[in-house]
């Protein structure tokens, strides 16, 4: 582990050395004395070459070593490096700075049509397919990126490990200082629990718990098979970490191996998790124009259909002085009315509403909310539909939810769905509001309405 | 029925009785597809496109829609989403269906993982048409404040934060954000981007990074979350060095702590940034008992933040995003609504079709829980090593840097700033500059802070440097973070915000 970080910390460092001048990186460097720049450059080397491989058949061959126009050798690494530093092909072409970058090459002003072209004829897809490539997006400069992919191109090709001299003691150190790697193109996930097989979860502060879990360990796995996670985290941010707390290693390690990770409370540690940053180049940023304070026309569709327009001031007093009104009488707390009552009081604010609005009542959709949605459907059909949320398996909910048609034959999968929300929902809710108050939730939908089921109708 | 919740006049200044700084009427408009409701991602999916249309439905039922102007808005086509969208990604989202992919082929198998759908973004019945929706809607609003049709523009079924250029991501398939943004572009110079939803804004951040003319903030939970980006020290690149900023933040975050960030950030950033149009993503995912947020704000906290930005009279557009507790994003995107149009609304929800869902208080809002907040300053001192967790004197510090004229690009920016009638660094305006009647409130805000931070235009002199080590010296925890400047600051806000506190003027008390 201690051999990972250092070794994280070096190349950011070396790297940078051999091609940084950007004064942030080499601000955030720690002190390492060692250079690495042959091992950069032939992980480059072996990355371009699985990208040709890769890409050779539906696109043209390109021929490697690259010869300018007057016999001179053109060093792609070096070229791809110092371009990524100054913030990718399109960033460098829109300031400008192709001048410095031939500069910086040591090579004649002449050729600089030509080393643009090569770069966008060789360089530029490679660039998206770097990023595309690796999942873990990474900071502005090259070393991440290129240092980002390397396990993923070994997992991808196993062959390719073996192939790879200078390589396999680096990897292995990696590989080993990063127990707990999982699948190479593992994604974080916004969700955990949704598509797991056994959901088993209490409620909403459950649910929550299981995401982080979900995704710390996710996190690991991204970090482990990238290692610009580590390697820019320590670059940019854990340089500054370590040097506070020493035992940061040890303890990004014990977080790594517990894969259960449920230890972990919601305290949040800069070093138990790796940092990620953002990818920049042709296939992450919009294309911005510059402001010549020109006004380009919209098209008018966009306006869309106006529905409603603001009534004139002249309105009535007494409608004005309904906007931002709730509903009158009883204090909320108040005895409930009983849901018939309730559902009285709302069918009269419909009728209400339905007069003030005309047609705009439809075009807002209001024709389509509520539990007005269930005279559409017989009684069968809402038994039908009350069996399979009751259904016990989550399979047989799943099964039911992919293909609804294939249980209610009348039914397309939108009228489902809007049965759901503005009928059933609004049942269950109906009940557990009056029956158990202090355990409410909409939201947690699958699990719980199933036990309801029995009693609701 | 007090006035309170009555709470309009027809004078300009007397809209909101409870609230200072933005008393005068906006023109809204506001973007809704009848059919949002209904597209559905999947059983157990806590994204739920349902709850736009339980937001839409309080808002007609509150009446706030004889206060605006409501659009159904224009389907956004393939080319549409191109403008930022990448061909082969939009071609994919465009000819994808759950049919299409019970086929089962290899080729499905790829593209679904090179674009990153499948699980967070599931491919659903109507994926398309309602990114369509979504799209249309904020390009929509985007073009309403081009046209200066209207001063704040609304679209909740927006505010997909996380999808990026070719790929999808966290429950967003196409930004409609950046989309808008770049419509906002076509007519404005420089446009703020501000993200208070729980997750970190990446998507708007990635696409605007190397530029200074799309500045974006976002206020996120960091560390051990999604989407794990949206660290302190991203701050941009290239020409979009400084325009990023992030405001990193640990659970529980409070109504308190939130309004004591937010404020005076944006306050700086408004006056530093001077942007021409506004975009706020109000996801409510950051509001107390979120389904997958963690941080412990009230509804009126949230829609602090809009009622903030509000009252800079720059044209805004609001946009949803995330949200996965239902009851509480109709609630607050209700709330914010009403905020929007310049009403109090009562807490006493009117009856509705979703009423049950709001059972057993039917109130509007809800309390917080009294979960533990971690940003406090004895947490902030102890991570204050990792640097990992905001402070606003961080914060502020790289405001400082970006304001002193380390950057050419910005430094060039504010001397054209300052030859803007309303620039901050006019010295002595004599003549309103806008052709609205200025509020005094703000035209107050506009004169304060500036001057005190940044005097005149010498935006080169050393003096912020000064101002720079001070930050730089200051304690990193939200006790210290109200030292020097803050507190300045806040002494001068205070007379505008201090009423700012909405009373509910409401017959709705706790006790009874």
């Amino acid at each position: 582990m201690e051999n990972g970080s250092s070794l994280d910390r070096l190349e950011a460092k070396t790297f940078t050395e051999s091609h940084g001048n950007g004064d942030c990186l080499i601000e955030d460097l720690v002190d390492s004395p060692d250079h690495d720049s042959a091992k950069q450059k032939s992980l480059f080397s072996q990355q371009f070459s699985v990208y040709l491989e890769e890409n050779c058949s539906r696109d043209n061959m390109r021929p490697v070593p690259v010869i300018l126009g007057d016999g001179q050798l053109l060093d792609l690494y070096q070229l791809f490096s110092l371009v990524k530093e100054k913030g990718g092909y399109d960033a460098v072409s829109r300031n400008g700075l192709w001048y410095s970058v031939i500069t910086e090459l040591g090579l004649d002003l002449h050729v600089l049509a030509s080393v643009k072209l090569i770069y966008d004829k060789y360089l530029r897809d490679f660039e998206g397919w770097l990023s595309k490539t690796k999942r873990v997006a990474v900071n502005q400069t090259s070393d991440g990126s290129l240092l980002g992919t390397e396990n993923l191109i070994i997992n991808k090709l196993p062959n390719f490990h073996m192939n790879v001299e200078p390589l396999p003691n680096f990897l292995a150190v990696r590989k080993n200082a990063e127990p707990n790697s999982g699948s190479s193109s593992q994604k974080v996930t916004m969700h955990p629990v949704m598509y797991e097989d056994s959901v088993d979860h209490q409620g909403t502060m459950e649910l929550r718990r299981s995401k982080r879990r979900h995704i710390s360990s996710n996190c690991r796995c991204t970090s482990c098979n990238s290692n610009s996670c580590s390697a820019n985290g320590n670059k940019l941010h854990c340089s500054v970490n370590m040097a506070a707390k020493p035992d940061a290693t040890e303890k990004k390690k014990s977080a790594a191996k517990s894969k259960s990770a449920k230890k972990k409370t919601s305290e949040p540690s800069s070093n138990e998790f790796p940092v990620k940053h953002v990818s920049i180049g042709p296939r992450f940023q919009a294309e911005v124009p510059q402001w010549t304070g020109e006004i380009s026309e919209s098209d008018s569709k966009w306006l869309g259909t106006q529905v409603w327009s603001v009534k004139d001031d002249s309105e009535l007093a007494t409608k004005i002085d309904l906007v931002g009104r709730g509903r009158r009488g009883k204090c909320s707390c108040d005895i409930q009315g009983s849901v018939d009552y309730v559902r009285f009081l709302i069918a009269e604010n419909r009728m209400k509403l339905k007069l003030e609005l005309g047609s705009a009542f439809y075009q807002l959709g209001f024709d389509k909310m509520g539990e007005e949605v269930s005279l559409q459907w017989t009684a069968d059909e809402e038994k039908i539909f009350k069996d399979a949320m009751s259904s016990n398996t989550p399979s047989q909910k799943k099964s039911f939810w992919d293909n609804p048609s294939k249980y209610l034959i009348e039914k397309t999968r939108k009228d489902v769905v809007s049965y759901y929300f503005n009928a059933y929902i609004i049942k269950l809710r109906s009940y557990q509001n009056r029956v158990t108050p202090e355990n409410v939730d909409s939201d947690n939908d699958e699990i719980e309405f199933g036990s309801f089921g029995d009693k609701l109708f | 029925m007090g006035s309170g919740e009555m709470g309009v006049a027809e004078s300009g200044g007397a809209s909101l009785p409870s609230v200072g700084a933005d008393a005068t009427k906006r023109r809204v408009t506001y973007f809704y597809e009848p059919t949002i409701g209904d597209y559905y991602y999947g059983q157990g999916h806590p994204m739920k496109p349902h709850r736009i249309r339980m937001a839409h439905n309080l808002i007609i039922h509150y009446a706030l829609h004889r206060r605006m102007q409501i659009n159904r808005p224009f389907l956004a086509a393939p080319e549409d989403i191109r403008r930022f969208h990448s061909d082969d990604y939009v071609d994919f989202l465009s000819s994808v269906s759950p049919e299409i992919l019970s086929e089962n082929s290899h080729s499905h198998y790829r593209q679904l993982k090179r674009f990153n759908v499948g699980e967070d973004c599931p491919v659903f019945d109507g994926l398309f048409p309602f990114c369509q929706a979504s799209a249309g809607g904020s390009i929509g609003a985007a073009v309403r404040l081009n046209r200066g049709d209207a001063d704040i523009a609304i679209n909740w079924a927006g505010g997909l934060h996380h999808a990026k250029k070719a790929e999808a991501s966290g429950f967003c398939y196409v930004n409609d954000i950046v989309l808008g943004i770049l419509e906002l572009l076509k007519v404005h110079r420089r446009v703020l981007y501000v993200d208070i939803d729980v997750h970190h804004g990446d998507g708007v951040e990635e696409a605007f990074y190397t530029t200074d003319r799309v500045m974006t903030v976002s206020f996120h939970k960091f560390g051990d979350f999604f989407p794990g980006t949206g660290h302190i020290k991203d701050t941009g690149v290239g020409p979009g060095k400084d325009y990023a900023l992030n405001v990193p933040l640990n659970d529980g975050m409070d109504d308190e702590n939130f309004r004591a960030l937010f404020r005076p950030i944006m306050q700086k950033v408004m006056d530093v940034y001077q942007p021409d149009a506004v975009v706020l993503q109000c996801g409510a995912d950051s509001l107390s008992g979120d389904r997958l947020g963690c941080f412990n704000l009230s509804v009126k906290g949230h829609a602090d933040c809009l009622r903030f930005l509000r009252s800079f009279n720059v044209p805004l557009m609001v946009l949803g995003g995330g949200g996965y507790t239902v009851r509480n994003v109709a609630r607050c995107w209700c709330y914010e609504t009403a905020v929007a149009v310049g009403v109090e609304p009562s807490n006493k929800l009117p009856y509705n079709e979703y009423y049950e869902y709001f059972g057993p208080d039917y109130t509007l809002h809800v309390e917080p829980n009294n979960m533990e907040n971690l940003n406090t300053a004895k947490d902030m001192e102890k991570i204050r090593g990792g640097g990992l967790c905001c402070t606003a004197d961080k914060v502020l510090q790289q405001l400082y840097v970006t304001a002193s004229g380390k950057n050419l690009v910005l430094n060039t920016l504010l001397e054209q700033i300052s030859r803007l009638p309303h620039a901050p660094s006019a010295p002595f305006q004599t003549t309103p500059s806008t052709t609205e009647v200025p509020e005094e409130e703000e035209e107050d805000m506009d004169t304060r802070p500036k001057r005190r931070i940044w005097s005149g235009e010498d935006y080169d002199s050393d003096p912020d440097e000064d101002e720079d080590e001070k930050a730089g010296t200051k304690n990193s925890n939200l006790t210290a973070h109200m030292s020097v400047e803050i507190t300045k600051l806040n002494r001068r806000t205070a007379d505008g915000m201090e009423e700012d506190k909405p009373e509910v003027k409401h017959d709705v008390h706790p006790s009874c």
